[in-house]
């Protein structure tokens, strides 16, 4: 059954055409991929599905729901997390408070609920325990009462991980979660995708690291200036022609000369 | 991690006393100088009145710091028109008081608190009023329209004949006559010889009590909220929006809480303001107060708690002080020798030195909201002050 429906969503800055008709499909509990050169518009889209921008067109069906005119917010209860490819994490806060934050969502929301001693102690106590269960789940359980913008750039990026699970999503969107980590950090990256979808998470992700991208996606779909190049598995991605072109220029006379 | 409110209801309780006792051998003692580098005389006396009055006017900036530090240090945005919600809250209740003056008379209990009740509730009003528009701005272009709000409330109560214009509402009172003779009469003379009972006798002590306790209730809330989910909340929206919406926070929600819980204590500043000198009037609304507010959040560490009311009470006593003493300065030709608005100086310098050697302000200890104090990516105060929109999209 497919989780996440994009029907020819488009994406115009003027007379950019920044998401051009693309229209994708991501099947439940998958690792879906989303791979292009950059510029292709994939964080464009990633920022649609999110509502961070409205489509110009297109509609775009979660789990049954037309998600075009929610706020970011409602989105995000409606089970769509996502991180983000410039980290953007809470400096000021510590590790376990960045979590909490994520699981603001699941905690009372009558504003004045707060002001009773008794019921704040027991809704405090369950944030804390479950946002330590994140936090062992991602592997940061030594870093709790670290402040987030002292943790090391690999570190951070499992946090905003750790936070965007923490909002309860069905549904994870990745965007570049590799970038800027070293080889091992890679691995234990990619642990903890499979992990996530073990959980019963769908995962869909940015990602320029193909070595990742392909051991780890089932799927995969190519972006380029926009529009939907390609999709398949890693296998016939690696031999399609397209995509060697968009990634590497059309081979010419000219380039064999040299 | 622990947190305990506790600490900070004994402290405010405690220091008020403790300051008191520590200040009494210089009550009523008179610093002469015949010759004042050739002026002419200075004469200064510290009295137990000019304790009440700094000690009043402190406890006022500390309830009002407070208020602007949930809507400038948790939530970071830049109010430069906060003294709007106080203006409101104190007129609210001076209105309110001016047409039931029998109430007040006969039973002040339900007048008081009816009255606060008055400020409470217009002030949060205008509080969501001014934030319904204002959502979508941020950094200087959200002080900006606070800046214009506050002016333009400061105008219509000048310019309004059923707010009594520029004329004020005069003597209003918080317990009536009566009752403030009894409690100084009863009170005094259990422990205090004759000397010593003149010099206090003639300050409303009651009142001062209760501008105490509404000082303690408002600390309290604050650091609630701020230990809350809904402090996070408002931490959240402060760090980085976009993520904070990423993570289920309603911004329009968000900011608008902040507003409104700002404007309350606001108000609950204003009232005192205006209970302190039993008179509301336009030109006690003035600009300067935010800025003395906002003055003593920079001060004290943008963010904190406990450095609002450090702030507050060492930058407010400092003023107050220096007025008195500039005041008792020779005159010459009628002039004094050095104007008593040259005490501003004094704000500018202190604000200047704590950016040099202390961005984060005096109280950034390490439970506190902004704990940036040791840590590697300093940023400090300056962070919030910045121009517009500095989110850069990928």
């Amino acid at each position: 059954m497919s989780l996440l429906k994009v029907k020819g969503a488009c994406k115009f800055f003027g007379g950019v055409k920044a998401v051009n008709e693309v229209s994708l499909t991501v099947e439940e509990k998958s690792i879906t991929a989303l791979i292009g050169p950059n510029g292709a518009g994939k964080t464009t889209l990633f920022n649609l599905l999110t509502a961070v921008y409205s489509p110009t067109a297109g509609e775009i069906i979660f789990n049954g729901y037309d998600m075009g005119k929610l706020k970011p917010n409602q989105i995000v209860s409606r089970g769509v997390a996502r991180t983000f490819q410039n980290i953007r994490l809470f400096d000021n806060l510590t590790v376990l408070d960045n979590v909490r934050i994520g699981l603001h969502g699941k905690l009372p929301v009558n504003p004045f609920l707060p002001w009773l001693p008794w019921k704040k102690k027991a809704v405090e106590a369950d944030a804390i325990a479950s946002a330590r269960q994140y936090l062992e789940f991602v592997g940061l359980t030594d870093y709790e009462d670290e402040l987030a913008c002292n943790l090391p750039y690999g570190k951070q990026r499992t946090l905003e991980i750790a936070r965007a699970l923490a909002t309860g999503p069905k549904l994870l969107l990745l965007d570049e979660p590799a970038a800027g980590m070293n080889h091992t950090e890679t691995e234990e990256l990619i642990h903890l995708i499979r992990r996530t979808r073990s959980a019963g998470i769908t995962v869909l992700l940015i990602e320029h690291d193909m070595k990742l991208v392909m051991k780890i996606s089932e799927h995969i779909y190519v972006l380029d200036h926009g529009e939907l190049l390609e999709e398949g598995s890693g296998e016939s991605i690696q031999n399609s022609e397209k995509v060697r072109t968009a990634y590497l220029g059309e081979e010419t006379e000219e380039t064999h000369v040299r | 991690m622990k947190r305990n409110n506790i600490n900070y209801v004994l402290g405010a309780i405690l220091i008020f006393p403790l300051v008191v006792c520590l200040l009494w051998p210089t009550f009523n003692q008179t610093i002469d100088i015949d010759n004042f580098f050739g002026y002419g005389k200075f004469s200064y006396q510290f009295t137990a009145n000019n304790f009440m009055t700094i000690g009043s006017y402190a406890i006022i900036f500390i309830v009002a710091a407070l208020g602007l530090n949930v809507q400038v240090g948790y939530t970071g945005q830049l109010n430069l028109g906060y003294v709007a919600f106080m203006a409101v809250g104190g007129y609210s209740a001076a209105l309110f008081q001016d047409a039931n003056r029998e109430l007040y008379q006969n039973h002040p209990f339900i007048g008081i608190c009816l009255s606060l009740l008055m400020a409470i509730f217009f002030s949060g009003l205008v509080g969501l009023l001014v934030c319904l528009p204002t959502i979508k701005l941020r950094g200087d272009y959200f002080a900006i329209v606070t800046f214009g709000f506050a002016e333009v409330v400061r105008q219509v109560i000048k310019n309004e004949e059923v707010l009594r214009g520029s004329i004020g509402i005069k003597e209003l009172f918080l317990f009536p006559k009566e009752h403030v003779d009894w409690i100084n009469n009863h009170f005094f003379s259990l422990f205090l010889n004759e000397d010593m009972e003149a010099a206090f006798k003639p300050d409303p002590w009651i009142n001062y009590g209760f501008f105490l306790l509404l000082t303690v209730i408002v600390i309290c809330f604050v650091t609630y909220l701020r230990d809350s989910h809904y402090g996070r909340m408002l931490f959240a929206i402060r760090d980085n929006e976009t993520a904070a919406e990423s993570c289920g926070i309603s911004l329009s929600m968000g900011k608008i809480y902040a507003s409104v819980i700002s404007a309350v204590i606001g108000g609950v500043a204003g009232y005192m303001m205006v209970m302190r000198t039993s008179l509301a009037h336009p030109d006690s609304f003035v600009f300067m107060v935010s800025i003395y507010a906002l003055c003593c959040l920079v001060l004290g560490g943008i963010g904190s708690v406990r450095g609002a009311v450090v702030g507050a009470i060492i930058l407010m006593s400092l003023g107050e002080v220096l007025r008195d003493v500039l005041t008792a300065m020779p005159k010459q030709e009628g002039e004094p020798l050095i104007p008593s608005e040259a005490r501003f100086i004094m704000f500018g310098l202190v604000l200047i030195l704590m950016m040099r050697f202390r961005p984060n302000g005096i109280s950034t200890l390490e439970n506190d909201t902004l704990r940036l104090a040791k840590k590697e990516k300093t940023k400090g105060w300056s962070k919030y002050f910045q121009m517009g929109d500095t989110d850069e999209s990928s």
